[in-house]
């Protein structure tokens, strides 16, 4: 049971990095605007890390603090990216 | 008017939960202190109560097995058969004899390095140490490798003689010398010496060489040599020996003895060292002893703990019962040799002991015989002397003067407030009781410190706290959210075309604040948040920031939804706002869920995956939200 709970926990979370990437690289071709969409894109790349992490259960410390730090630089990144969008 | 109710549903229902939470606080924080000390005792006890009666059933245990041997009729049968002179036994006895012997010798002369032959020859503590008596008849000799004239003998006659001179007595003995000295090896061999009395008897003799020489180069041959007739044992059948053999693997037991009248140890199922040897002539001063206690009770009766062979990774208990025939004569004893790797491992489990409690077991006189969960002690050697062990070993002394066992005693004598407050042997201030284990006549002490006391209790009530860790998160979201959607509302005037949306004023209460208020807001929620839960899980003292990233996450996010509200393009607004607001509520409880498996341990995914769903969805809704920006 644990197996399995492992396993849908981590392909939710690679389709979840998928359909991110995808869609983000889908709106920076078509829109023309890679800045302003790439924190989605590295979001999902996290993701997917995050689920590989999961997956064999790597749970050092660092490695966590670091993915969630990166999280934290991404929504900074994403209110200096509506912040502009107020101005 | 639907808005209207729904407020007031909304303000009712916060002001409902707020008065909860202020019965669940003083509930929690104020009753807990009037009953803490109850509930530590309570806890402390319970655990060494299940541990003694752990420790009890293994006693129990040992006691039934060696019962049935001393009444099983294979083993009366042991004792009828033919006592023969083993080889073997006295290869096991003087080999390991000898390897002890030899290293000691060996650390003497490389602490007294200057020492000469002649030094050593006259060294009272060398002597000592060198010269042995082994088993009945046996002895050691120290020998010159290189000449083979003896430098020490048991007999003093015999001090500076050339055993090359015996070659035409005993040639066997010898060459065994002669072969030492060649390889500069050790060496063994069973050879025929002729005694004093004229009789030609078969012994064996074990040569090690001393690798470290003296100062003035001699290199020292160790010899410990026995005679074959020292060392009897039964000759038993191999259904027997297969039969002793099976019982004692699959009971699970170290070793199994069998010992004739006379004292001799005619049968060890793992073969070692003393087999076929006389207890009472044994240089084993601690078998001894305990024999000779057995042999003054002569009833079942646990021995121990004692060192086994030196570099054992556990000490040894001796379980021994007497034999006797079917006209109640006595055949002989019976001994279980078991390892304390399992009371051991009873005595150190941590669970429920927080992170300050300790549990170990003392002997009757108060050395520790276990292994403590905090501490690295020496074992046999370090006694424990605070009051906790002082009144256990009284109360011990008291039920054996009383003719009861000690644990009836404890029993009878509870008194409300069974724990005291002592100087543990680290001299912290702790919280102890203790329980004797009357079968072995040991006592089973545990202690927890002042600090953690705190915490313990709320194990009791850790699902109601939970639960109102939970509600309360949910209560803070419906309330902000009551609070920035009220004031928008109020503060937004009704619109009535899109055309009119240009001109209003846009963001809302919550978009329309300073940063520098929004920042504030923040950072209370987000360390309000954090000191809530810590507070719930691992108590207000010991409150630290072991991972600040999540909260850095949530922070974030409460500024990004001050801008969300301030974007002008309403479908915009209509995926960012939400999605924000999924994110932070996943993230809260993700916090929650974190929290708990670092104080209590892991959990399912199952767990991980709804809250996990709640960021994902977020994220989506944030990507649409921001697609709608850039149209």
């Amino acid at each position: 049971m644990a197996v399995i709970a492992d396993l849908i926990f981590s392909l939710l979370g690679i389709l979840t990095s998928i359909i991110l990437i995808f869609s983000t690289t889908y709106l920076m071709v078509n829109k023309r605007r890679t800045l302003f969409l790439m924190p989605f894109f590295l979001m999902g790349i996290l993701l997917c890390f995050r689920s590989s992490f999961s997956f064999y259960g790597i749970f050092s410390q660092k490695i966590w603090l670091i993915t969630e730090l990166s999280w934290a630089i991404l929504f900074f990144w994403l209110i200096l990216n509506l912040r502009s969008k107020n101005e | 008017m639907t808005k209207k109710i729904m407020l007031i549903l909304a303000f009712s229902f916060i002001l409902i939960s707020l008065l909860g939470a202020l019965f669940w606080v003083v509930d929690v924080f104020l009753t807990e202190n009037l009953e803490y000390k109850d509930q530590v005792e309570k806890h402390l006890v319970s655990i060494v109560e299940n541990k003694v009666q752990r420790i009890n059933s293994l006693f129990d245990k040992y006691e039934k097995d060696v019962d049935f041997l001393s009444k099983s009729f294979r083993v009366k049968q042991v004792f009828q058969e033919e006592i023969i002179h083993s080889k073997n036994a006295s290869q096991l006895d003087v080999k390991e004899k000898t390897r002890i012997i030899s290293r000691e010798i060996d650390n003497y002369i490389k602490a007294n390095f200057e020492m000469t032959l002649e030094d050593l020859k006259n060294n009272e503590e060398f002597k000592s140490i060198a010269i042995r008596k082994i088993g009945i008849a046996g002895y050691t000799v120290l020998m010159d490798l290189d000449t083979l004239i003896s430098v020490l003998h048991i007999n003093p006659d015999f001090i500076g003689v050339d055993y090359n001179s015996f070659e035409e007595i005993s040639p066997e003995a010898v060459e065994i010398l002669r072969t030492s000295q060649r390889t500069r090896k050790d060496h063994e061999g069973f050879y025929d010496w002729l005694d004093p009395d004229g009789v030609m008897r078969d012994k064996y003799a074990y040569l090690s060489v001393i690798p470290t020489k003296t100062s003035d180069g001699r290199q020292l041959l160790l010899i410990t040599t026995t005679y074959l007739e020292d060392y009897k044992v039964a000759n038993l059948s191999d259904d027997a020996e297969s039969y002793l053999k099976s019982f004692k693997e699959e009971k699970d037991y170290f070793n199994l003895l069998l010992i004739s009248e006379e004292g001799h140890i005619i049968h060890m199922v793992d073969e070692r060292e003393g087999l076929g040897t006389n207890i009472n002539e044994n240089q084993d001063v601690t078998f001894f002893e305990y024999y000779n206690d057995f042999k003054e009770n002569n009833k079942i009766s646990f021995y121990g703990p004692f060192i086994g062979r030196y570099g054992e990774r556990y000490l040894k208990i001796l379980t021994m019962a007497p034999i006797y025939d079917d006209f109640n004569d006595l055949l002989g004893t019976v001994a279980l040799i078991s390892s304390m790797e399992k009371i051991n491992d009873i005595s150190t489990e941590a669970t429920g002991l927080g992170e300050t409690g300790d549990s170990y077991i003392v002997d009757d006189k108060g050395r520790l015989i276990t292994p403590t969960i905090r501490g690295n002690l020496d074992l046999i050697i370090q006694t424990v002397d605070t009051e906790n062990s002082e009144e256990c070993l009284e109360d011990l002394e008291e039920a054996e003067e009383l003719g009861v066992s000690a644990e009836e005693l404890e029993l009878l004598e509870k008194e409300e407030g069974d724990l005291r407050d002592f100087y543990d042997y680290k001299g912290d201030l702790v919280h102890g009781t203790d329980f004797p284990i009357s079968q072995a006549g040991w006592c089973l002490l545990s202690e927890i410190q002042d600090k953690e006391i705190i915490d313990a209790p709320r194990e009791e009530k850790f699902i109601p706290e939970l639960l109102m860790v939970i509600f309360l998160t949910i209560l803070t979201i419906i309330l902000s959210s009551t609070f920035i959607f009220y004031f928008n509302n109020k503060y937004e005037p009704k619109l009535k075309s899109s055309s009119e949306l240009k001109n209003n004023l846009k963001g809302g209460f919550f978009g329309r604040l300073k940063l520098r208020y929004v920042l504030l807001i923040s950072l209370i929620f987000v360390l309000s948040y954090f000191f809530i839960v810590n507070s719930f899980f691992q108590g207000g003292e010991q409150t630290a920031f072991y991972d600040p990233s999540d909260l850095i996450i949530v922070f974030s996010l409460i500024i990004l939804l001050h801008y969300a509200f301030k974007l002008n393009k309403y479908a915009a607004r209509a995926f960012i706002v939400p999605g924000i607001i999924i994110l932070i509520v996943g993230r809260l409880f993700e916090i929650v869920l974190e929290k708990y498996i670092f104080t209590v341990g892991f959990v399912s995914s199952f767990y991980w995956i709804p809250i996990s769903v709640l960021g994902y969805i977020g994220l989506i809704l944030l990507l649409f939200g921001f697609r709608e920006v850039i149209e």
